[in-house]
């Protein structure tokens, strides 16, 4: 489960599948979340770059829930 | 001594910092050289080793660098750091001590830090915060006093956030980065906290 109070860096550490995510963001909003906020945790980040804190952490999430699924 | 190469040529961040990460996890003291091509990739594995506690030293050469990270052994230090200083933090988010005159406030920053670099006991850990992140980059007037505070066990922390605001984390000249969340813990698990 990934919440709000984790840094980027604990995250992609921890469930590197997340990587895509951010990357996915990263496109859409034309920077690198894992260059910039590394050390930042997912709260931070997300008003640094102005991203929805709600939808960022369904995606994570929902990624871990795929991960599981297909394990 | 251990010594192993973390080649992350070519990688995309978080890449170069998950992998610079499990190797430094994986020894128990010793160095560890990264090669990284892009500047992004070397701040944050530079940041990675300072936030463990590693000593870094960079090299740069055309569009690569070469990072030295040596890794102590744990609680080398903890025996000196619990000798001089206390569980006291002092949270500083400006680079002037008070309201009034920006000159007056800059001599008494100056003149407080003396006074912690010359007291018995030193604070455990000393938060740099919005203005106050100029004190920790180079250019500072009170960076000898900075340093020497480190050198005695004092960690020196600046808010990452903050430093990106003013484009200063090129300029950082000591301590570590430091993110809202440690802030918060660093406050909370002190004994006392002095906010200037």
């Amino acid at each position: 489960m990934i919440t709000k109070d984790m840094t980027i860096l604990d995250i992609v550490d921890k469930y590197p599948e997340t990587i895509d995510v951010f990357q996915a963001y990263d496109k859409t909003h034309l920077t690198c979340i894992c260059c910039t906020s590394l050390f930042e945790t997912l709260e931070n980040t997300v008003s640094m770059h102005n991203l929805d804190l709600v939808k960022l952490l369904s995606d994570l999430n929902k990624t871990l829930q795929k991960i599981n699924i297909e394990e | 001594m251990e010594s192993k190469i973390v080649d992350a040529r070519g990688m995309a961040c978080p890449m170069p910092v998950i992998n610079t990460k499990k190797v430094l996890e994986a020894i128990e003291e010793g160095s560890v050289t990264t090669f990284v091509d892009n500047e992004a990739a070397k701040d944050n594995v530079i940041a990675l080793a300072n936030s463990m506690g590693c000593g870094v030293d960079v090299q740069h050469e055309g569009n690569e660098y070469r990072i030295q990270i040596t890794k102590k052994g744990t609680n080398i230090n903890l025996g000196e750091q619990t000798a001089d200083t206390d569980n006291t933090t002092i949270f500083i988010s400006s680079s002037e001590m008070g309201r009034g005159s920006s000159e007056l406030g800059d001599i008494l920053m100056k003149s407080f830090m003396f006074t912690l670099v010359e007291s018995e006991k030193a604070p455990q850990t000393i938060l740099f915060v919005n203005g106050g992140v100029y004190l920790t980059c180079e250019n500072s007037p009170v960076l000898d006093h900075l340093v020497n505070l480190q050198n005695r066990g004092v960690e020196i922390l600046s808010c990452g956030t903050c430093l990106d605001y003013f484009k200063l984390k090129e300029k950082l000249a000591v301590g570590q980065i430091t993110n809202m969340y440690t802030i918060y813990e660093k406050m909370d698990s002190a004994d006392k906290v002095i906010s200037l």
